[in-house]
Order: C-alpha cells, then sequence, then structure tokens
C-alpha cells in the first residue's frame, strides 16, 4: 500500500514531464519524466524546508499543481501544433554506421535571423 | 582489394526508420538455447539464495561474509555471471532475458544481507535516519548538531516522501536502500550509453560491471547517493541532447601541416596517434527540437539546484564534468559550467554560513592537501588493524587499481582503432579534480572511485569489445580458417572476447562479495543495537543524554564515532564521550566511572558486539576485551546494568550526581548570517542566474532548426554580446559579495 502511495507520489509529476516532452523517444523521455519527478518533489520538499514553511499536505498539494501546470502547458503546446507527430522526431541516437559526413548541411539563408546581422 | 563493412542489426538501438534497405539478416538463435539459458539463471538465482537461510553470522571473522557464505551460495553466483556472459556470446541481444539477469544481480549482489540480517547494515545509515527524523520532527534543521544538516536537501526529499506516503517505520526503506538504488542508477546509464559508438555486448557489459564494480557502499539510503542519481540524470541529459555542434555542422576544412602521404617516422606515427582526424566514440546526437532542448535546458538547472541544495561534493562534480566536456568539445552549453559554478559558490556562501564561519582555517589547511588526502585514501585507512581486514583493505586498493588500469587500457584499444572516446576520457578524469578540494580525509579515495565508475565499466567494456558496430560474419568460402582461426569467423567469432570477460567478471562479483561484505563482522547492526538507544531514551526521558563509549584510540585524532546506530531518531538529545580503552586491564573501568560522574543525570555507558569487535578488529585491542570489561561493569557496585543481552549492553551509575543537566537544544534552523553586502548580493544573484539561462537559451537558438547552421564562432560571440556584456558586472558583483561575506562573517 504504501509502495502504491509512493509510485503515485512520483507518477503525478512524471507523468506530467512525459507530457511536456512529447516528441522525444520513448526511452529520453522516460528518463526526462523519471529526472524531472523527482526533481519537483525534491525541489518541493527543500523549498518547503528552506523558507521555514514545513508541511506536507501543502507540498503535496503543491506537487501535485506544478505536475497540472506542467501538463497543461504540454497539452497546450499539442493543440498548437498537431502536426508535430511524436513518431516523426522522435529518434534516438543515429545508427553507429552513421558519421557527421552523412549529416546534411543547412545552409545560411534557412537562418530567420540572419538579414538581421547582415553587414 | 576493398572490402566494404557494413553495420549488422542492432535491435537495441531500434531498428533505422525509413532507412530503405534492410539491413542484413542476422542468424536467430533457437528456443533451446534460450530456454536453457533461461533455466540456468533462475538455477543460479536458486543456488544463491536458497542456502542463505543456514549461514551462521556468528562465525563471521576477519574476512567478513565472504568466509561464511555457503558454497552453494558462491556456486550460484558464477552460474548467474556465467549465464550472463553466456547470453553475450549469442547472436544478437535478448534484451528481456539480459535485463532480468541484471536486475537478479543486483538483487544478489546488493540485496544478500536482506535475507541475512534482521535489521539495516551498517551503523551510518542509522544516522541518515536519525537527520529524517530530525526534519520530520522539528520541521526544520539545525545546523549546530552537525555538518550535515548545512545540506539538507536529501533530507527534506526524504522526510517529505515518508510523511506523505504515511511510512512512519524507516528501517524497510534503510534495508531496501541500496538494491533499489542501484536499480534507480541503471536508467539514466542507459541513456549515457545508447549515445555511444560501441556493439550491444559493450553495452550491456557495462551496465552488468556498472553494478558488479560498486563495491564502495555509498549506494545506501543518504545524500550522496542521492545526488549520485541527480549527477548520472545530468550527464545524461548533456551527452544525449546538448552535444558539441561542431559535431553537426560541416565546414570548409582547413589543412595543417604536410599531405598525410608525406608523414612518415616514428614521430609523425606517434603524432598522428595522437591527434589524427578520429571518429569520435559517440554516435552522432538525437534529433531534438528547441522547445524540448529549452525544456532539458531548464530540467538541467533545476537538477543543479536540487543537487546543490542536498550534498556538499556532488555539484563540484556536475560543474567539473560538465566544464570537461566543453572543454572537449562534446558539449554545447558553454555557460553551463558557469551557471553551475555560481549556484555552488552562491550556497555555500549563502546557506552553509554556520559550517564555515567557525573553520576557515580547516577549509584553507584542506585546501592542497593532495599529497595527505591521498596517503589517507590508501596508506592511512591501514595501521594498527588486525591481518584479516588489512587484506581486505589490500584487496579494495587492488580492486580500484586494476579498475583504472584496464580502463586505460580499454581507451587506448579504441584509440588504436581510430575511436576517440572523449566523452569516457572526461567522465574518467574528472573525479580526480575533487582529490584536492575537500577535506574529506581518506574517504575522498572512495569517492573518486565511485564518480569514475560510469566512464570506468565503459572503457573497461571496450577493452574486451572495442568495435564501433557489429560487423557481419565474413564469408568466403574459398577461405577456410583453421585451428584457431576457426574460432574468429562465424557466428561464434565474439566467443573468445566474451570467454576473456567472463574471467573478468567472475573475479569481479568475487571480488564484490569479498570487499563489500568484508567488514561484516562488525558492519552488520542487529535489533539490539538499536534498542540500546531507545532503552536510553526510555529511561532519561527530558534533557540530552550522555552517551560514553569505549574507544581503543582517541577519537579526536583519528575522528572516530561509535559504531553504533547513534542518534537514529532524537538527534539532539545524545551527546557523546568517548573514553579511552585501557589496553593492559579490560577490568579498570574507574574512568568510565569518572566520565559517567561528569555527565551528571543522564549519563549512560553503551557498548555493542559489532562496536567492540570494530574496536578488536582495526586498533588492535584483545579479542576478549569487551566480554571482560561487560563482566566488570556489571560486578561493580557503583554501577547499574540498564540493559544487556550477547550484543549490547547499556549501564548508568547507580547514584548519579544530580549536575550538569544539559537542556536540549533548540532548532537553530540553517544558521544563515548578514553582512553588509548580503542584500545586495540576494538580488544580484537571481538576476544573474537569469541573464546566464537566457544567454544559454539564446545560444540554443542560435544552433537550431536543421543541424548544421554554419555560423562561426565569431558570429556567435556577437549575437551573444549583449547578454555576456550584462552577465559580466553582475558576476563581478556576486563574487564580491561571497568574498565579502567570508571576509566580514566572523
Amino acid at each position: 500500500m504504501t509502495l502504491l502511495l509512493a509510485l503515485l507520489l512520483f507518477a503525478a509529476p512524471g507523468a506530467a514531464c512525459w507530457i511536456l516532452v512529447r516528441a522525444l523517444d520513448p526511452v529520453g523521455r522516460l528518463v526526462v519524466a523519471a529526472a524531472g519527478s523527482v526533481v519537483l518533489v525534491a525541489g518541493t520538499a527543500q523549498a518547503m524546508l528552506m523558507l521555514g514553511a514545513w508541511s506536507p499536505g501543502t507540498g503535496l498539494v503543491a506537487v501535485l499543481g506544478l505536475s497540472a501546470a506542467l501538463a497543461a502547458l504540454g497539452y497546450a503546446h499539442r493543440r498548437r501544433n498537431p502536426a508535430e507527430e511524436p513518431a516523426e522526431a522522435a529518434a534516438g541516437p543515429a545508427p553507429a554506421n552513421v558519421t557527421r559526413a552523412d549529416i546534411p548541411v543547412r545552409r545560411r539563408e534557412d537562418d530567420d535571423d540572419e538579414w538581421l546581422y547582415r553587414d | 582489394m576493398s572490402v566494404t563493412l557494413r553495420q549488422a542489426r542492432q535491435p537495441e538501438e531500434g531498428a533505422p526508420r525509413g532507412a530503405g534497405a534492410a539491413p542484413p539478416a542476422v542468424p536467430g538463435t533457437g528456443r533451446p538455447v534460450l530456454l536453457g539459458l533461461t533455466a540456468a539463471m533462475l538455477i543460479g538465482t536458486a543456488l544463491f539464495w536458497l542456502p542463505l537461510g543456514g549461514v551462521d553470522m556468528d562465525a563471521i571473522g576477519g574476512h567478513g561474509l565472504i568466509a561464511v557464505l555457503p558454497v552453494a551460495t558462491l556456486l550460484g553466483a558464477a552460474v548467474l555471471v556465467l549465464t550472463f556472459m553466456a547470453t553475450l556470446a549469442l547472436p544478437r541481444p535478448h534484451r528481456l532475458l539480459l535485463s532480468v539477469q541484471i536486475g537478479i544481480l543486483i538483487m544478489s549482489l546488493h540485496g544478500v544481507t536482506l535475507a541475512l540480517e534482521p535489521v539495516a547494515r551498517f551503523s551510518t545509515v542509522w544516522q541518515t535516519a536519525g537527520f529524517i527524523e530530525y526534519v520530520e520532527r522539528t520541521h526544520t534543521v539545525s545546523w549546530f548538531l552537525d555538518a550535515r544538516f548545512s545540506t539538507p536537501g536529501f533530507f527534506a526529499f526524504a522526510a517529505f516522501v515518508l510523511k506523505a506516503v504515511g511510512q512512519h517505520d524507516i528501517e524497510p526503506v534503510l534495508r531496501w536502500a541500496p538494491p533499489v538504488t542501484n536499480l534507480m542508477y541503471l536508467l539514466p546509464y542507459i541513456l549515457i550509453l545508447r549515445v555511444l559508438r560501441a556493439t550491444w555486448r559493450a553495452k550491456w557489459f557495462a551496465a552488468w560491471l556498472f553494478i558488479a564494480a560498486n563495491w564502495v557502499g555509498q549506494d545506501y539510503l543518504s545524500p550522496q547517493a542521492f545526488a549520485y542519481l541527480l549527477y548520472l540524470y545530468f550527464l545524461a541529459i548533456l551527452v544525449n541532447w546538448f552535444r558539441h555542434h561542431d559535431e553537426t555542422t560541416r565546414r570548409a576544412g582547413r589543412r595543417r601541416g604536410r599531405e598525410p602521404a608525406e608523414r612518415s617516422g616514428v614521430l609523425w606515427r606517434l603524432y598522428d596517434w595522437l591527434f589524427a582526424a578520429k571518429d569520435p566514440g559517440e554516435l552522432p546526437a538525437p534529433k531534438v527540437s528547441l522547445r524540448d532542448q529549452r525544456i532539458l535546458l531548464f530540467l538541467l538547472f533545476a537538477l543543479l539546484l536540487v543537487g546543490t541544495a542536498a550534498h556538499q561534493l556532488t555539484p563540484f562534480l556536475m560543474t567539473a564534468a560538465c566544464g570537461g566536456l566543453v572543454l572537449m568539445r562534446r558539449c554545447s552549453l558553454r555557460g553551463m559550467p558557469i551557471i553551475a559554478g555560481v549556484v555552488y559558490a552562491a550556497w555555500v556562501s549563502f546557506m552553509t554560513v554556520g559550517y564555515w564561519a567557525g573553520r576557515k582555517n580547516e577549509i584553507f589547511g584542506g585546501l592542497g592537501k593532495i599529497l595527505t588526502n591521498f596517503q589517507q585514501s590508501t596508506g592511512g585507512r591501514i595501521g594498527n588493524v588486525d591481518g584479516d581486514t588489512q587484506q581486505i583493505q589490500y584487496l579494495r586498493i587492488l580492486i580500484a587499481a586494476v579498475i583504472v588500469v584496464l580502463a586505460v587500457a580499454g581507451l587506448l584499444r579504441r584509440r588504436a582503432r581510430g575511436i576517440d572516446d572523449r566523452v569516457a576520457l572526461v567522465l574518467m578524469l574528472v573525479p580526480f579534480a575533487s582529490l584536492g578540494l575537500q577535506n574529506y580525509g581518506g574517504e575522498i579515495g572512495l569517492r573518486i572511485y565511485f564518480f569514475m565508475l560510469p566512464a570506468a565499466c565503459l572503457l573497461i567494456a571496450y577493452l574486451f569489445f572495442p568495435a564501433p558496430f557489429d560487423a557481419p560474419a565474413v564469408r568466403a568460402p574459398r577461405v577456410r580458417p583453421s585451428g584457431l582461426a576457426r574460432l574468429r569467423t562465424g557466428t561464434r567469432r565474439h566467443w573468445p572476447a566474451v570467454a576473456a570477460a567472463s574471467v573478468f567478471a567472475l573475479l569481479m562479483a568475487g571480488g564484490f562479495l569479498t570487499v563489500r561484505y568484508g567488514n561484516e563482522k562488525y558492519e552488520q547492526v542487529r535489533r539490539s543495537d538499536v534498542k540500546a538507544f531507545d532503552v536510553m531514551l526510555d529511561n532519561y526521558k527530558t534533557g540530552v543524554v550522555g552517551v560514553v563509549w569505549l574507544s581503543a584510540e582517541d577519537p579526536n585524532l583519528a575522528g572516530g564515532t561509535p559504531v553504533m546506530p547513534w542518534s537514529y531518531r532524537e538527534w539532539e538529545r545524545f551527546n557523546y564521550t568517548a573514553v579511552i580503552a585501557d589496553r593492559n586491564n579490560p577490568g579498570n573501568i574507574a574512568q568510565i566511572v569518572q566520565t559517567l560522574k561528569e555527565q551528571g543525570p543522564g549519563g549512560f555507558f553503551v557498548t555493542t558486539r559489532s562496536h567492540e569487535d570494530f574496536q578488536v578488529l582495526n586498533s588492535g585491542l584483545a579479542a576478549d576485551y569487551g566480554v571482560r570489561l561487560r563482566r566488570a561493569l556489571a560486578s561493580s557496585p557503583e554501577i547499574a546494568t540498564v540493559f544487556a543481552d550477547r550484543d549490547a549492553a547499556v549501564y548508568r551509575l547507580k547514584a548519579p550526581p544530580a549536575d550538569p543537566v544539559l537542556p536540549t537544544p533548540k532548532p537553530t534552523g540553517l544558521g544563515l548570517r548578514s553582512s553588509p553586502w548580503t542584500p545586495a548580493g540576494l538580488i544580484y544573484l537571481p538576476v544573474l542566474l537569469m541573464v546566464l539561462l537566457a544567454r544559454e537559451l539564446r545560444r540554443l537558438r542560435l544552433f537550431a532548426g536543421s543541424p548544421g547552421t554554419a555560423l562561426s564562432p565569431a558570429d556567435v560571440r556577437r549575437r551573444l554580446l549583449p547578454l555576456t556584456v550584462l552577465a559580466f558586472p553582475l558576476l563581478i558583483a556576486v563574487v564580491a559579495v561571497v568574498i565579502e561575506r567570508f571576509v566580514f562573517i566572523k
């Protein structure tokens, strides 16, 4: 039971981070979600201790609130850019026989800001 | 003749999507082989765990647990190791089988004492419990009680989680922490491994070694174990998504020196070997959108903050690792080391005043004591020690040395193949930077080993499996290799390397069980040890308990603490005074009685079997010292026995003096203090961090989009100039405030 509760405590921020970084590959997404959940829970606890406002109940609400906010950010982004499907962008590292010579060269004209800096 | 090598399919990487040409087929493995391996794994597990019920923990001597483990258990460990290696010898990776085996390895190596000991092992673990309990109960910390309260991040985290899930008894958490922590380390480690240009065998073997070589015992429930997890996450994110843009940029080359064809002679060969063009040891970074990079940058920053608040050494290593990657052009976040350094310096200056204000001389003494630190780390830990325990100590040093030597050999082997493993090199060297910085005393050697492990395990795996990718078996029907050469062809061509790695793996697993539990005679904690401290609190309800304990050497010189679960709760209610043992006469208790009288009404003398064994093995007390001392105490007319059984005993005076009565200290918080410039610093610091972060976000923007924007470094610098100009005076101001605080606060 306790174990289940602990999982739930980390699952909420983890799921929020998972939603937030939709474009990453699955393993990367998992690691980001795990790191994000640890950071969020630990950061909340540390902030409470250092501000002298220790209260586990409030902390729990704060963790859930922050998770909800992150998840909302993720959803908002998805609504604005529905085209960006995770499957396309998702890619782990390139296979081992790809070298930097295989990477397409991007031309200077493609840079949106380039005109600003033209002499 | 020209030979074209194509990469064999690497299912572990995920098949390349939309690559067009189908990769060459790989011979499959028959089901009987897989079933056989699974059966061997199960038999090994059963052999390892089932006989553990009959182990006699009292028979443990100076060699530790290995001497009392049943032969069947050791056999089971060997079977588990060999099964894993056999799985590595298969033509393609069976990820489920490999993962399950690594899971069993973690449980077997790091969790073996779960079956042997009734409560969590290792007395230092219980002090963490004490800190966590203190935070839970008082809702704050107390810098005055212990230096570790200056970085309370982890204690706050653990206290919060335990409270939130309603777990009041921390003991099961302490017990299960080592295997769970090691399991958690693997997740970020996998992410680091997958960007490397290596075969699946090298990667899986590195992950296996990372578990088996981690004998240093820094993975218990503790700030450093938690911060290490954050360190691994930090590195994984850096090497995955913030690689140097040079790797993804193509620019017109510039010729240096003569044509390669003109180069000959030993010197040129050496030069080429060192500096000529090489394949990077890492794969091209995965593509990621600007938005995701921004999110990841914020995550890195958060990891840095949380890590800094949790442990005093780890943020330094995060800074150094990031700086090393930047210098070696494997990280694009060139401002990140500065951000990390500012966060670290600010934390030390603003939040740990209580610690450094009274110890300025000590800290400067610690700087640059490299030689002393090194001696303490190696020779210094071996002094007036029992022969068996000393052998274990030497074995530890031997294992550490072998790991370093093999890692260097692996690096050289890859280099000879024209592969430049810079990330691994940086991560291997960075921990040594901490050698001269901390006045950690002898423990810094263990820490360096611990932080070196991710890279060292990888390089050792390269020593056995150096290939950048799996080349298919060369089939030329006319060539018929004979004898040993046949071993190097066909589907069995990996077997010699796997066999060599198996020998090393067996030695490592044996070495782990020996040195990790080498001090189990006194590192085990018994129920009565914990009860002894409960008894003292129950017998003296208010005020400070004056604990008197026996030490064979002067603890002020040796930096000793009792080898007991001391202060595992009600931290502020204990005060410790050591009595130096009379080596010639264990029955001489005059000193103990005298010290008890000085403690007033709350004075107790406590001793445990583990503690006595520690004094016997490490300080050369007579083997029956504890027994004779207890007999003398029990028969003394002045002393009353409060609690005594075979494992632990608590004594007090029959007629204790009425004073001194020490009041229980109230929580003092973090002990923050101000100086004239501090308010300014508190304003500059967040602004500086925001500007530096904005600068990194801007840099990400400059390199965003499809990879390979051909911006010259001068261009980048020009476009970042406004933010650089803004950050510079702020940085100077913050540094000035840090220095002013250090000079002003006494």
